[in-house]
């Protein structure tokens, strides 16, 4: 697999404070990443260390194959586009005006495709509107812009959504969804509103206290949290018999207990079963989500918005 | 890195703030030309540098606090322009603005003031070197002041700064300049008290005139250190240029450097001697041409420092 991003072992410190902790991630090529953790787990400090807006304390990280140490790191960084925390825009200045300053920045030969992009972000009509009257959203969404100047094939952006309102969010996914299917471009997304990024990655990274404690693709991670049956049986050997003539799918998680995906009937099973010569103990239905899995995984509680 | 300079002058240009700086600048240097010309001076006036100072130095805290501000800085950053060559970027721009605003404001200032001021009294030589000592005091403020913004981060607390350090360079180098300025020796007039024999009283009579050490005096080792000081200190050499740039009102001839040099040795060894330390004076008034390479030095090595500052802090 192509990965755009792979970090090894980085780790960044203020002073004694740990932000990142050892963080080995890597983000696929075309992949919607998103980075899954509470306000403070570091979310913010890998982008801007990834960005080179800070250098790392220990460990490295490599952009489409080029460490992040080699010189060459600035043409892979001129092939990503960000917006960290805010995004960065002159308010004192239009869109198109903005848009201008990061097209001479990037010593593109001409201002075509700025239409374009505004029009894509939604903004084509601001005309001699200043980015200072500009609601959160339109702002964001600028920023977004700013960031795909240049055409970029991989966009980094911390917590686009927050405090946007719920019109709001719907645009800025559906941009991501669009930039992500349109045009092929890689994604590191973090936040903290998980059913927002449940819509949207193909991959997770969950942090917590500056360290990736799992990494998971969205198949996968749909496969740990779909509906499914723990079931506590006197044997599990039996089980298994009764599960594979009917032709679920299952796994077995300990010695007298085992889950089952899908819907089954509980009569039918306790039948299956009773004729096996197992007893049925006990039955849970658990239908985990990613806000379960992520507390889980974490511990604690409320640690992340649901909405 | 010149694609980043011409942004950053973009930018600045196009801001309201240039057409209000470029503005008082002009008013100000025609102002003080119009008063040079139908009012009469025999001394440079500092008001239209000071305008052009102001004016770029406002410039820059706001051209690069900007950045800061608005978080742009991390769209520079992200596309791979690395932090010396943003720093370097900045500081020119800033330059470029303060010879922008220097010109305005002293052009005009000299162009008016030249037919009754500054052609009459002063060669063309010492016009050169007060304005090389005035410009480059500028230039040399406008760094100092890229540095703190790059240090402060912030609009309102780098001009706050800016003034602090302003008051400070001045004061400075007025404060020694002063305590330089005593000569080693005093020549005070020694004053008997005689009996006078026709009046048939105590009379005062000055009989002569003594050399004594003067108690002010600087000495060895702080004399150099405060020698060293002063001339790293942009402040001195703006001090110097209106010092260059003034006439005696009793001067016929046109001033000269010669002249100039001749009043030094006078106060080694002719009539007034020990009223001011001679090689201070001579280093203030004709020496001072190299003022700017201290300086210059100090700020190179404040804007190397700055670079490092910025290039090891982390940005947000």
């Amino acid at each position: 697999m192509e990965y755009v991003l792979q970090t090894k072992d980085l780790t960044k410190r203020y002073r004694k404070y740990k932000a990142l902790d050892g963080i080995t991630m890597n983000v696929p090529k075309g992949s919607v990443y998103g980075l899954v953790g509470r306000n403070g787990a570091g979310k913010t400090t890998l982008m801007r260390v990834v960005c080179g807006l800070q250098e790392p304390s220990g460990g490295s990280y490599s952009i489409y194959g080029v460490d992040y140490s080699d010189r060459k790191i600035a043409a892979s960084r001129r092939r990503m586009g960000a917006v960290i925390e805010k995004p960065a825009i002159y308010l004192n200045m239009t869109a198109k005006q903005n848009m201008k300053v990061q097209y001479s920045l990037l010593g593109l030969p001409s201002d075509d495709g700025i239409d374009e992009l505004l029009d894509l972000v939604g903004l084509a009509d601001t005309g001699k509107k200043k980015a200072r009257r500009f609601s959160l959203g339109m702002k964001q969404r600028l920023g977004i812009a700013v960031a795909l100047a240049g055409s970029p094939d991989f966009l980094l952006l911390d917590e686009p959504i927050n405090g946007l309102d719920p019109q709001g969010i719907v645009e800025i996914r559906e941009l991501i969804l669009k930039l992500s299917r349109e045009q092929n471009i890689t994604v590191l997304i973090s936040s903290h509103i998980l059913s927002e990024l449940s819509l949207l990655a193909t991959h997770y990274g969950f942090v917590d206290k500056g360290r990736l404690i799992k990494e998971i693709s969205a198949e996968e991670l749909e496969k740990q949290v779909r509906k499914s049956m723990k079931v506590k049986v006197s044997d599990t050997r039996a089980l298994s018999r009764v599960l594979d003539k009917l032709g679920l799918e299952y796994e077995m998680i300990s010695d007298s207990e085992g889950k089952i995906y899908g819907s089954i009937s509980v009569t039918q099973l306790t039948t299956a079963l009773m004729d096996e010569g197992c007893e049925l103990l006990t039955v849970t239905e658990a239908d985990e989500s990613l806000e379960s899995y992520f507390i889980d995984l974490v511990g604690g509680e409320n640690v992340v918005e649901t909405h | 890195m010149l694609r980043l300079i011409k942004i950053n002058l973009r930018l600045r240009i196009f801001s309201p703030l240039f057409l209000l700086g470029c503005g008082a600048a002009l008013t100000v240097g025609i102002v003080s030309g119009r008063q040079v010309a139908y009012v009469g001076t025999l001394h440079m006036t500092p008001t239209p540098l000071f305008a052009a100072l102001i004016t770029a130095v406002i410039s820059a805290v706001f051209g690069i606090g900007d950045e800061f501000a608005f978080g742009t800085v991390r769209n520079k950053l992200i596309c791979g322009v690395n932090k010396p060559i943003f720093y370097l970027s900045q500081l020119t721009a800033s330059l470029i603005m303060g010879v922008i605003f220097f010109l305005l404001a002293e052009v005009p200032y000299f162009l008016m003031g030249y037919g009754s001021f500054f052609g009459k009294l002063f060669t063309a030589e010492l016009l050169v070197r007060g304005g090389v000592l005035l410009g480059t005091a500028m230039l040399f403020c406008t760094a100092i002041a890229v540095f703190i913004c790059f240090i402060v981060r912030n609009r309102a607390a780098s001009l706050i700064v800016c003034t602090a350090a302003a008051a400070g360079l001045a004061l400075s180098a007025v404060s020694l300049s002063r305590s330089l300025r005593y000569s080693e020796y005093e020549i005070i007039p020694v004053q008997e008290l005689r009996f006078n024999p026709d009046l048939g009283e105590d009379d005062l009579v000055t009989v002569d005139e003594k050399t004594v050490l003067r108690e002010e005096y600087v000495r060895e080792p702080v004399r150099t250190v405060m020698y060293t000081a002063l001339k790293l200190d942009p402040v001195s050499s703006i001090m110097s240029a209106l010092d260059i740039i003034r006439a005696d009102e009793f001067e016929i001839d046109v001033r000269s450097l010669e002249k100039i040099e001749a009043e030094c040795e006078k106060l080694r060894t002719g009539i007034g001697r020990f009223k001011k330390d001679a090689d201070y004076i001579r280093d203030s008034l004709v020496n001072s041409v190299y003022y700017p390479l201290w300086s210059g030095g100090a700020v190179i090595l404040l804007t190397v420092i700055g670079v490092l500052i910025f290039k090891k802090r982390d940005t947000n």
